[in-house]
């Protein structure tokens, strides 16, 4: 039989604008032979005897393409298939991407997020790419502005971001961490992994952010120039000979509106900071085959002040931070069955701060921090038939985390410290019974310079299609991080990371994960999952002043273990004209340093999130066709510590008397939780034309009901004429009230 | 059938669901006494400060006056008395010794017992200046390490005029010879006779008034909040000469 068949092979894209369509359905119409494309829009169907076939290339929100071919005895069909964009009706069936995947690949706590997601929910100022995120099942945030990932009980520093193959060290950083690195109109995919992930990621505990950027059109010239109420962006992109650019750019101008309202109304006053992420990206295709890709990011929030209050400088601070990176990637199809990425990759995370007085040096300050990344990584997959493909690959890492602390020319403090990681992974998925039971098994090797260390890190994921819309996943693996941070990742505010290599004398941080799923399909846009997952911790290292900013060295981090457990729960709906779902986590976390067992600050029991949409029907006046979403979230408290007490704390003095101040009286660290919260926003997006030129505006509200949702107390001891009145603890919320933005867009 | 599972499942994730539901934690706060004693070994009266805690609604009141603070070393046992001018409790009945250790016990009705633990840290040599020796500001003050101390404290007085400086200095742990540059803590001194005094306080008086985040609240001292700790200082005399 095998030597009768041939197969067809090649691209799946967009014929707008040349974008991959991952996962797209593929059949021979009136056979039982089928296939997907991969994350990278390749697909290969193997052992079609050899014949005349329709071809059927099926994806949500295109027209079907329905192609004739010819399948040749051991020859294999090269056939590249642009797919044009169509909306859909309510209630047609096209299969979509994700009803692909849950067919075909065997995927556990895997989430995927297309521009649409992230701009149809409401978002502070503007959509957001990890304020999306945090609506989905197992993700927990800490207070109404953090745009922190706190995945299955993990910590931040935990996830591995990627942004086109290159590390994201620190991705919230914009605004005090309001906003992400991501530009939402850059982002063309993006991937999460909560836990349980394939053996092709690794270096970290709990989950993965992988986000790719639009390819850039290959058919035309296009862009957008968007203008919100905090930033202005601008997107082009279009062909080039054979391959596409996209150039991507966004910032605050703030800053520049109160420089013009300064130099109109002489009122001095000034904004010193603004944030700017540039993105730039090139393909290039020589032929079918081969692919290049040049990437780079440049994300920086600046802080410039000039204190001038002689009519000359006194003192002045420059504070810079930001993300820079490149990659360079080549794909290349070797043979129809043997496909192949090549990535190098360099990332960059800067902090600056420099303060000059003016009027005495001495007391000048000038401090770097820096973490550099080189990455080389090279990816294979090898389709050895429609059941079974090898997934390999190999990458090496090099790092360097220094830091420059020069406070005066005597008191200087320096530090570089260097690290290589090779790493290699192999993972076999096949289906061990055809359409009913697949496989992932695998492992990842890596082995660390610092502390001469090899961990090797098995993981299984298990797939058992029950029924045709009813499957159960199983996964579990064992995961090693070889970087660390040393600020706390308990705090309320923290703007950024400050990582470190693990000691040569510590052990590797380690974790363990366990998941079980169920995945329901009610119809081909509906699918209910429920995910209960065990995941343990061993050799964890935090500050030692853990509410305080970071332990240096790395040693003097206290050593502890801990697990996280919960189960998720997740129905979501896509249809063209109504989208929506509803995530529910219940999530218990428990850290052990030093004997002591506590919940974190970010255990929170039980998140619950409702994301609705619609389109606006015709009848509507004025806002028909646009679109209205909203979001509701619950919450119960996160753990904390109260002020429970008040002493005098009497300092002694070797003069004679005794001086006193008031001190308040901690409980436990989690003996208390904070007040459930919840909040109700709303956003309005409509489609217009202005000049000619198609456009959109959206609206949006923060905080519909004005609820205030604590995030913390504050003691305070001016209450009353005597210092034995007793304080008060006044509570604070950090969108106490409605907060409206507005924004729109206009595509040329 | 399939209804009757999913019936089981419903009521399965319910039960998981409510037995995660948490009780409301009351705020039952119990007061603790609150001391604060540093034995000093350059004077004949020792004292001890009795306080209590309040809770963030209670008006506090002052300084206890009528608990029964009984202070011993070894066999020996002192019941202090309440001074009303000066609010602490006194006792002229020990010498404080080197290496010595003592106890305090404090009760009060309504209170738990406190009890605090002090070891006197060890004498130590003041190395240079030597007695009467003449030396600038730019000059170090050198001593060797006492046993059992946390930090040291250091007392420069003029003896002819109304001048006196002090400060703390927390030592490298892996010093065993201490130098304190002269010139950093007297910048704008006058030239003149000087007394050097050199204390070295025990660990619970550097956890207490050292301690990180200002978060200890108890240094050397059990059931109740405070510090019991202890001095040894030694002394020098030296001529400051101006640059």
């Amino acid at each position: 039989m095998l030597s009768a068949s041939g197969s067809v092979s090649g691209f799946i894209t967009d014929a707008s604008n040349g974008e991959r369509l991952a996962y797209t359905n593929i059949y021979l119409e009136n056979t039982t032979l089928g296939t997907a494309s991969n994350d990278k829009g390749y697909y290969i169907l193997h052992r079609i005897p050899s014949g005349a076939y329709n071809i059927v290339f099926s994806y949500v929100g295109y027209e079907t393409n329905i192609s004739d071919i010819v399948i040749e005895e051991n020859k294999n069909l090269t056939l590249n298939v642009e797919l044009n964009p169509s909306p859909i009706e309510i209630g047609e069936v096209t299969v979509s991407a994700e009803r692909t995947r849950f067919e075909r690949t065997v995927e556990v706590s895997h989430i995927i997020f297309t521009p649409r997601d992230i701009k149809s929910v409401p978002s502070l100022f503007e959509g957001d790419l990890i304020k999306t995120l945090q609506l989905m099942p197992g993700i927990v945030i800490m207070h109404d502005l953090s745009n922190k990932l706190h995945v299955r009980g993990g910590s931040p520093d935990e996830n591995l971001v990627l942004l086109d193959g290159i590390t994201v060290y620190n991705p919230s950083t914009h605004l005090g961490g309001l906003f992400s690195t991501f530009d939402p109109e850059a982002v063309g995919y993006a991937e999460l992994y909560a836990g349980g992930f394939p053996a092709n990621f690794g270096d970290r505990l709990s989950a993965v952010l992988n986000v790719e950027t639009k390819e850039g059109n290959s058919k035309s010239c296009t862009g957008n120039v968007s203008l919100g109420l905090i930033t202005s962006k601008l997107l082009f992109e279009g062909p080039i000979p054979s391959g596409s650019f996209l150039v991507a750019g966004r910032r605050t101008y703030f800053d520049a509106l109160v420089w013009l309202y300064d130099q109109i109304w002489n009122k001095d006053i000034s904004l010193p900071y603004y944030f700017y992420d540039l993105l730039a990206k090139v393909n290039f295709n020589p032929s079918s085959e081969n692919r290049f890709t040049l990437a780079g990011l440049k994300s920086t929030d600046i802080v410039s002040y000039l204190e001038n209050t002689t009519g000359e400088a006194d003192e002045r601070i420059d504070l810079e931070w930001g993300n820079r990176g490149a990659s360079l990637r080549w794909r290349r199809v070797f043979s129809p069955k043997f496909y192949g990425e090549v990535v190098g990759a360099w990332s960059n995370f800067i902090t600056r701060l420099k303060y000059i007085d003016y009027t005495d040096t001495t007391d000048n300050l000038n401090l770097y921090e820096d973490i550099l990344d080189y990455t080389m990584k090279c990816d294979f997959n090898y389709f050895l038939n429609e059941n079974h493909t090898l997934d390999f690959g190999i990458d090496g890492k090099t790092m360097k985390v220094g830091y420059n602390y020069d406070f005066t020319e005597d008191l200087f403090f320096e530090q570089e410290q260097k690290m290589n990681i090779i790493s290699a992974y192999f993972q076999n998925k096949s289906f061990l019974i055809p359409n009913i039971i697949s496989i992932n098994a695998g492992f990842r090797g890596m082995y660390c310079s610092k502390g001469k260390r090899f961990s090797i890190d098995p993981r299984l994921g298990i797939k058992y299609l029950f029924k045709p819309n009813t499957a159960f996943n199983f996964a579990l693996g064992k995961y090693s991080q070889f970087l660390v941070t040393i600020n706390s990742q308990e705090s309320y505010f923290s703007v950024f990371d400050f990582w470190r290599p693990v000691g040569e004398t510590q052990k590797l941080p380690t974790a363990y994960h366990i998941v079980a799923g169920y995945e329901q399909w009610f119809d081909e846009q509906t699918k209910f999952t429920i995910e209960p997952y065990y995941k343990k911790y061993y050799n964890l290292l935090v500050p030692t002043i853990d509410d305080l900013f970071f332990s240096e060295p790395t040693d003097s981090l206290k050593v502890g273990d801990g697990y996280a457990t919960g189960i998720d729960f997740f129905l979501k709906k896509t249809l063209k004209d109504v989208f929506g779902w509803i995530s529910y986590s219940l999530s218990y976390t428990k850290r052990r340093f030093e004997g002591n067992s506590y919940s974190p600050r970010y255990d929170r029991r039980h998140n619950l999130n409702l994301v609705f949409g619609f389109t606006i029907p015709r009848s509507v006046p004025l806002i028909r066709n646009g679109t209205l979403s909203v979001r509701w979230y619950f919450a119960t408290g996160l753990p904390y510590a109260k002020d429970i007490a008040r002493y005098r704390r009497l300092i002694y003095n070797p003069f004679g008397l005794v001086e006193y101040e008031w001190m308040t009286i901690q409980s436990a660290r989690d003996a208390f939780r904070l007040p459930v919260s919840h909040r109700l926003d709303i956003h309005l997006e409509k489609n217009m034309r202005i000049f000619g030129l198609n456009g959109s505006w959206f609206i949006d509200v923060i905080n519909v009901y004005s609820r205030k949702n604590i995030a913390f107390y504050i003691v305070d001891w001016d209450t009353g004429p005597y210092d034995t009145d007793p304080p008060q603890i006044k509570s604070y919320s950090l969108l106490p009230i409605p907060i409206p933005s507005f924004g729109f867009t206009i595509n040329f | 059938m399939q209804s009757k599972y999913l019936t089981l499942l419903h009521i399965a994730l319910l039960l998981v669901i409510i037995s995660a539901c948490e009780n409301e934690i009351v705020d039952d706060y119990e007061p603790e006494l609150n001391v604060l004693s540093v034995l000093n070994d350059m004077t004949s009266i020792q004292t001890v400060y009795v306080d209590r805690t309040y809770s963030m609604y209670d008006t506090a009141g002052g300084l206890i006056e009528d608990a029964l603070v009984i202070m011993s070393a070894g066999s020996y046992v002192d019941t202090l008395d309440f001074i009303h001018e000066t609010g602490m409790y006194w006792t002229d009945a020990f010498n404080i010794v080197p290496l010595a250790t003592y106890e305090l016990t404090v009760i009060k009705e309504g209170f738990d017992t406190l009890t605090g633990t002090t070891t006197v840290p060890a004498s130590f040599v003041i190395i240079h200046p030597a007695f009467n020796d003449t030396i600038s500001f730019q000059d170090t003050i050198v001593f060797a390490k006492s046993e059992k101390a946390g930090v040291y404290g250091c007392v420069l007085r003029h003896e002819m005029i109304n001048f006196a400086t002090f400060f703390y200095h927390e030592p490298d742990p892996l010093d065993s010879i201490i130098q304190l540059p002269i010139g950093e803590h007297l910048e704008s001194a006058p030239p003149g006779r000087y007394v050097i005094y050199i204390s070295a306080y025990d660990s619970n008086f550097y956890e207490y008034h050292f301690g990180l985040g200002d978060s200890i609240l108890q240094a050397g001292v059990t059931g109740g909040v405070g510090c019991f700790g202890s001095i040894r200082t030694e002394g020098t005399v030296a001529y400051i000469l101006a640059d």
